[in-house]
């Protein structure tokens, strides 16, 4: 059984210009341990479709499946939990919590969880060394660049083990040598933890990475 | 985190706390300097007529009638005088009279009294603003108040007439001489309370028989009494029954005037009474102000409590993107809530000790300096009060005050958490 399976996602948006449909049927898998890349000019429906395998916004149509798990059925409570437990997420403006340090940044989701303070300061610190960042701990992110930023954020995504982390233009606002080092670790912790990725991107240095490509047009999956 | 959280913008913070400490400051120095004032007032009329505590008979207390006079009267005196926590002691005896003088007439509330115990526990016996106090003991010498003078107009020699009721039921006259005039802390005082020698009075009202003839005190209704701190009297234990049982109903200040207990050996009742029973507006005025001064402390609190509310949809909108991402990986809404709260508490008590402890430091300074006003002393004259008003350090307000803090503070975090809540991880994110 596949890791992620989305069967028919239909994605609508209303607004004052009229019906706009996001996603149009969209029906594919994504198998544990993958390093997928949706690709696709802006405004294809790239995000759009990472929100919705993320559980952050339901399609009106389709089901997703992660684990079994037809998520588009769950609670907005359960929900929550869901995305808590399963899914790591990487967002382009790194979004790190700037009152915290980049340890207590890279263990938040794991105090969400209730895991206890000695445990997750050691995962955080053995992510932080994986990406380079051991030495700024204790750095808060306004002490940090913006690669060093979106590397904890990396770091955080994986620190409960999630299921699959989606990581929405990642590199967008990094430059090419920041660009490079953060492949580098992801590629590196998707080898070492297993962990499925899937970004969404036009980033001709992450589609050049990626193991897998889904070109998106229009809202439709299109064959390379 | 939270904590973290309220000093994102240090300054607006420190505004937002100094604000909670100065009107906390404020709150409390208000409630002292108000409680000041009526502890001021409280004790002149206590000091002026009304006394810290009073013994009567049991029949006297159902019907004050001339004839209920105290049983074993100096049994009674001996054993509240042996008590260290009593200053000062004064019986007394109390007649409706009618008086009359060449100008008029008017009801009056005649006290006989011993001249000495009545002026060691009674500032209105000292306060003689024209001729003396009373002296020889059977004399026919009266003081009246001010007012009654001027109402009957008679002056200091003048001679009145009182007519009043002896214990056999006849009705008597009697000349008296005025000797003085006394100010009293109010009009009404002055307008009806008169004194008289009580050996005088007693004997005109064929109380006295030779086996008191040699008594300091022969007989009384009333004895009045000083204790060291009116304010050590318990709040709600007021009151100490003698009953036929010989048993004590109620405790009354046992652990200060312990010798009363040994008044069971009576047996005719007694009914003690503090200050509280004797003039119970007085006490009425304690509660309705300490009523007030919370009433006021939560009108201020709640202006800190507006002001709080709208740090905290600040703060909300200034983290819209992200309270969306705190969302997006997975802060359910119990947890975003009570993050709200807990920053809005944190707010809200910070300022709190320091409002506290600048109030009590202000009190505990001016309660021995005290604040002198300029250009009311004869308003407080009237209420025979000094003008240097001295505050009181009020700590038992210190805990309703931290609980309204903590409800206001509760109560304005509810807005900005709801609207925290209500945020759509997307929308506030705008990208994943």
């Amino acid at each position: 059984m596949a890791l992620i399976e989305l069967q028919n996602v239909v994605k609508v948006y209303e607004s004052q210009a009229g019906t706009v449909t996001a996603i149009h049927g969209v029906s594919t898998s994504f198998e544990e341990g993958e390093f997928t890349a949706i690709v696709g000019p802006s405004g294809c429906g790239k995000t759009t479709l990472l929100n919705a395998i993320g559980g952050l916004d339901r399609p009106n149509q389709g089901h997703i499946r992660i684990d079994g798990v037809n998520i588009v059925d769950l609670k907005d409570r359960d929900l929550i939990d869901f995305r808590l437990q399963h899914i790591g997420f990487v967002f382009q403006a790194y979004n790190l919590i700037p009152v915290l340090t980049a340890l207590e940044n890279t263990g938040f989701i794991l105090e969400l969880q209730g895991v206890s303070k000695k445990e997750r300061d050691a995962r955080a610190m053995e992510l932080l060394e994986a990406v380079g960042l051991a030495d700024r701990a204790h750095n808060r992110p306004n002490q940090l660049s913006g690669g060093q930023q979106q590397r904890v954020a990396v770091a955080r995504a994986l620190a409960s083990r999630p299921r699959f982390v989606l990581a929405d233009e990642p590199t967008a606002n990094l430059d090419s040598k920041s660009t490079e080092t953060l492949l580098d670790i992801m590629a590196a912790l998707n080898e070492k933890e297993k962990t499925t990725f899937i970004f969404s991107t036009h980033d001709q240095r992450v589609i050049d990475r990626a193991r897998r490509i889904l070109p998106l047009e229009d809202g439709q999956l299109k064959g390379l | 985190m939270a904590w973290r959280n309220i000093w994102r913008s240090p300054w607006r913070s420190i505004v937002v706390i100094g604000s909670m400490a100065l009107g906390v400051w404020a709150g409390i120095f208000m409630m002292g300097w108000a409680t000041g004032l009526n502890d001021a007032r409280t004790v002149s009329l206590l000091d002026d007529n009304v006394g810290h505590g009073r013994i009567t008979s049991a029949a006297y207390e159902a019907s004050p009638e001339a004839a209920a006079l105290i049983p074993q009267l100096a049994t009674v005196l001996e054993n509240i005088s042996r008590d260290t926590a009593v200053t000062a002691v004064a019986p007394r005896l109390v007649l409706q009279a009618m008086i009359q003088s060449g100008s008029g007439a008017a009801p009056a509330l005649v006290l006989g009294v011993y001249p000495e115990a009545e002026q060691a526990v009674f500032k209105a016996a000292r306060t003689i603003t024209a001729g003396t106090f009373l002296g020889a003991r059977e004399a026919d010498e009266i003081v009246l108040g001010e007012e009654l003078a001027r109402r009957l107009e008679v002056d200091v020699d003048d001679r009145v007439v009182l007519t009043f009721q002896d214990l056999a039921g006849e009705v008597h006259s009697a000349l008296f001489y005025v000797v003085g005039l006394y100010d009293g802390a109010s009009n009404l005082l002055e307008e009806t309370m008169l004194y008289v020698p009580a050996w005088n009075i007693a004997s005109q009202m064929g109380m006295l028989d030779s086996t008191l003839l040699g008594r300091e005190f022969p007989v009384a209704h009333q004895v009045n009494f000083r204790v060291q701190d009116p304010y050590s009297m318990d709040h709600t234990v007021n009151q100490l029954r003698m009953q036929d049982s010989l048993r004590l109903h109620q405790g009354f200040i046992q652990s200060r005037i312990e010798s009363l207990a040994t008044l069971e050996r009576h047996s005719t009742p007694l009914v003690i009474k503090e200050w509280r029973s004797i003039s119970p507006e007085l006490g009425y005025a304690d509660e309705i102000m300490a009523q007030s001064l919370l009433l006021f402390m939560t009108i201020i609190l709640l202006a800190m409590a507006f002001g709080i509310l709208n740090t905290m949809l600040m703060a909300i909108l200034e983290r819209t993107r992200e309270l969306g991402m705190l969302m997006a990986v997975g802060m359910n809404k119990r947890r975003l809530f009570f993050l709200i709260v807990t920053e809005t508490l944190l707010l809200s008590f910070a300022g709190l000790p320091i409002g506290l402890a600048l109030g009590h430091g202000t009190l505990a300074v001016t309660s021995r300096t005290g604040i002198t006003l300029k250009g009311v002393e004869k308003g407080l004259a009237e209420f025979g009060m000094e003008s240097t008003i001295y505050p009181i350090t009020v700590p038992e307000f210190y805990l309703p005050i931290a609980a309204l803090v903590f409800i206001l503070a509760f109560l304005s975090a509810l807005y900005p958490a709801r609207k925290a809540l209500k945020l759509n991880p997307i929308e506030s994110m705008r990208v994943l």
